[in-house]
């Protein structure tokens, strides 16, 4: 069995379902639970999402994934070419106010925060992001 | 991991239902057709919207944002001060769909059927 999985993509809002695609086939390859995949493809195509909208301003561009399991977590590490953005600044919405009032968005990053143990993300030396998410998903079944 | 699709169909209860029955995946590259297929049957007159989300296998937070446009666009002024959302409804969320919809709150503000008939009486 692989112990890692690769992508590389020119990622745009019309390749999400691609890669939820290649995360489902990684999470599963690595023994991952079926609820916990689904979860890491939620994350995943939320990341991109936020790589697509802001760092490529909405057109595409060069994402690369990288997916491999370290204990009991699935480590997704996710590369793109864009200028520096920082989704982590994102403020969360207040999910305690009625829906006519709460701002629309920053959903994607609540839900990033909420099923993960981690999410880094730092600039690269060559240029461009590196964000990595780190899912406990226990032991390879 | 498939392309989303919209049957719309109109149901007759104590009111008249528009009913959005979606197949496929609500995502960022999706979302917009679903907000902006909404928006044409409410201009069209429709004024309570059920949606069906039965074969719906992936809705990520754009799928939210939409739902959460389209009930700001079926508000109205007798709703003021009532928490749940009166003209909004939906039907048959599944697995993780419905998980998601837990965790954001939006059971908090919208009726969840797994019933189609009385999900249309309810309106």
């Amino acid at each position: 069995m692989p112990r890692a999985f690769e992508l590389s993509l020119i990622a745009d809002l019309h390749r999400l379902g691609d890669v939820r695609s290649f995360i489902k086939q990684a999470g599963t390859a690595l023994g991952a639970p079926d609820d916990m995949v689904g979860e890491l493809c939620l994350v995943v195509d939320e990341a991109v999402t936020n790589i697509v909208l802001h760092g490529y301003h909405g057109a595409g561009g060069p994402v690369e994934l990288h997916v491999e399991r370290e204990g009991d977590d699935l480590v997704v590490l996710l590369r793109d070419h864009a200028a520096a953005f920082d989704s982590q600044g994102v403020e969360a919405p207040q999910l305690d106010e009625a829906l006519a009032e709460r701002k629309l968005g920053g959903m994607g990053v609540y839900l990033i925060r909420q099923l993960t143990e981690r999410s880094e993300t730092w600039p690269r030396a060559s240029g461009g992001n590196e964000l990595r998410l780190v899912k406990r998903v226990g032991p390879a079944a | 991991m498939s392309a989303m699709r919209i049957l719309v169909g109109q149901e007759q209860g104590k009111v008249p239902v528009a009913v959005l029955k979606i197949e496929g995946d609500i995502d960022a590259g999706s979302y917009k057709a679903l907000q902006d297929k909404a928006s044409e049957v409410i201009e069209a007159g429709a004024a309570n919207v059920l949606l069906d989300l039965g074969e719906v296998a992936y809705m990520g937070s754009a799928g939210f944002r939409a739902i959460h446009a389209i009930a700001n666009m079926l508000k109205t002024a007798d709703e003021e001060g009532i928490y749940k959302a009166q003209h909004l409804k939906l039907l048959n969320p599944r697995g993780e769909v419905a998980r998601v919809i837990k965790m954001l709150g939006f059971d908090s503000f919208l009726e969840i059927h797994d019933d189609r008939a009385a999900a249309i009486a309810s309106f």
